[in-house]
């Protein structure tokens, strides 16, 4: 479960040296566009320049590869799936009771090309900025404090909750609970569930009252200084230009 | 505020969980400036209510509490306690949030409003006082039991609060670890309230002890003397710590 969020030594590259504020726009601009591709060459030129990107980063490659595998995990089912579904216009290609759609494989592949840029944008940011200086960029940029605060908090716990779900499994466990298909034990996997939000309500609540104790009042502060130079206002210019390019020739 | 001044001055405190029980009756009590209060007591009795009171964090009336010249009961006054007091929560879980521990011990005196390098500078000593000088950038979650509690505490010795409270503060740590704190807390000269079910803890760094059951103080005096007291501990579910049941 850490290992997604595997803090890395603070990154020297040309990237790493950048303004996180205009990094942190240039890249949410960036994947937004991204995501809103619809052919499979511009997502296609789209991946290349987010891999262009992720090597000006030099992120460790292990690094990348395991942050890879859980984009892999979460889209690869639709990914392998899509191409078999019944689909829309285009030829359909049958073997038999199976039969392959030329828009189901072109929906699979936009998905594959559109999930992987947004990965490699992610892990460019993310591999080379620091939390803190992210989320002081995010406060920098606008972004309300309460999202700021989420994303803060969100970090944190999440290895409190998977700590907390991994010793309720072992209490079940020990007691002699297996899961299987019946009324039962779903019953006791939604009880899991639910003993498992109440942990986490009454944890959030000690978190807020710990927060408050050490002067918090909603603001978040930071000791980051942000400084902008003319290789920030390239990156920046360099990030939104190949956007409004890919987006202007996607729909040409 | 100099010696023998109270810095902590509860009159008549009584507090009830909303849809709860009532956790603290009528609780009077006074601790001097620089002197140490050990707070003992079976579970459920109060003292995390008690402590969570002085801190502002549970709303009080106002009146009732003096805690370094102010009041956690009036808004205003309740906003400026971080700087005058410092709390250690049982779960230090509940007080790590930042990503580094630099961070996460900054991030009091950053509160503050203080300037960069006081807030490194502090950050720094802090860190050296726990023990913990050349961790700044490791990540909290990949920390000891031990090393979070630490975490914890130089978290709030960052803030120099002339008040310290802890709660259950050995908790987690290991015989070494739970040495140096009780080295450290002999050393801080800081007013400071400890409650423990470590009674061995309390007889070290604390001259005076308050026995706290079901939400009333039931008895206060010398630490000695008070855990000394076979019948009076055996009545509120402690027992006579081993040191003083040898001697």
């Amino acid at each position: 479960m850490t290992l997604q969020f595997v803090h890395l030594a603070d990154n020297d590259s040309w990237l790493g040296r950048r303004d996180a504020r205009w990094k942190l726009a240039g890249v949410l601009l960036a994947a937004v566009v991204a995501t809103s591709l619809h052919r499979l060459f511009t997502s296609g030129i789209a991946l290349i320049a987010a891999s262009l990107l992720v090597a000006v980063a030099r992120l460790p490659s292990w690094w990348l590869r395991e942050r890879l595998a859980v984009v892999g995990w979460l889209i690869g089912p639709m990914v392998l799936l899509l191409p078999w579904l019944p689909a829309g216009a285009g030829p359909v290609w049958h073997w038999g009771a199976v039969r392959l759609s030329w828009s189901g494989l072109n929906l699979a592949l936009l998905l594959a090309l559109k999930a992987t840029t947004l990965a490699f944008l992610w892990c460019a940011l993310a591999g080379t900025t620091p939390l803190p200086s992210l989320l002081h960029a995010a406060q920098a940029l606008r972004v309300p404090g309460i999202v700021v605060h989420l994303v803060l908090l969100t970090y944190r716990y999440v290895f409190l909750l998977a700590d907390e779900l991994a010793r309720l499994r072992i209490a079940l466990y020990v007691r002699g609970f297996r899961a299987n298909w019946s009324w039962r034990s779903w019953r006791v996997i939604g009880q899991l569930a639910g003993i498992l939000m109440l942990r986490s309500h009454d944890r959030a609540e000690r978190v807020g009252q710990a927060m408050r104790c050490r002067g918090f009042d909603g603001r978040f502060r930071s000791l980051v200084c942000f400084q902008t130079s003319a290789s920030d206002l390239g990156l920046f210019a360099a990030l939104v230009g190949t956007a409004a390019w890919l987006w202007i020739w996607d729909r040409a | 505020m100099g010696p023998g001044v109270s810095e902590i001055d509860i009159h008549g405190l009584s507090y009830t969980y909303p849809r709860g029980p009532t956790a603290l009756t009528n609780i009077h009590l006074r601790v001097s400036a620089g002197e140490s209060l050990g707070l003992v007591g079976p579970n459920g009795a109060g003292k995390t209510t008690l402590f969570r009171c002085l801190a502002g964090v549970l709303r009080v009336p106002p009146g009732v509490i003096r805690v370094a010249g102010l009041d956690p009961g009036h808004p205003a006054q309740r906003r400026s306690l971080p700087a005058k007091l410092g709390i250690v929560f049982q779960d230090s879980d509940d007080q790590i949030f930042q990503p580094t521990v630099f961070d996460d011990v900054a991030f009091g005196p950053l509160n503050l409003g203080l300037p960069a390098d006081e807030v490194r500078q502090r950050v720094e000593d802090a860190l050296r006082q726990v023990g913990l000088a050349g961790c700044e950038q490791r990540v909290p979650f990949h920390l000891s039991g031990g090393e979070k509690r630490r975490v914890a505490l130089a978290g709030v010795l960052a803030m120099r609060p002339e008040i310290l409270l802890l709660d259950e503060p050995s908790m987690y740590l290991d015989p070494r670890g739970r040495r140096d704190l009780i080295r450290f807390l002999k050393g801080w000269p800081a007013t400071r309230i400890i409650a423990a079910h470590d009674l061995e803890l309390i007889l070290e760094t604390c001259s005076r002890a308050a026995v706290i059951d079901q939400g009333h103080i039931v008895a206060d005096g010398p630490a000695q003397t008070i855990l000394a007291d076979r019948e009076l501990m055996e009545a509120h579910g402690l027992e006579v710590p081993l040191s003083l049941r040898r001697s």
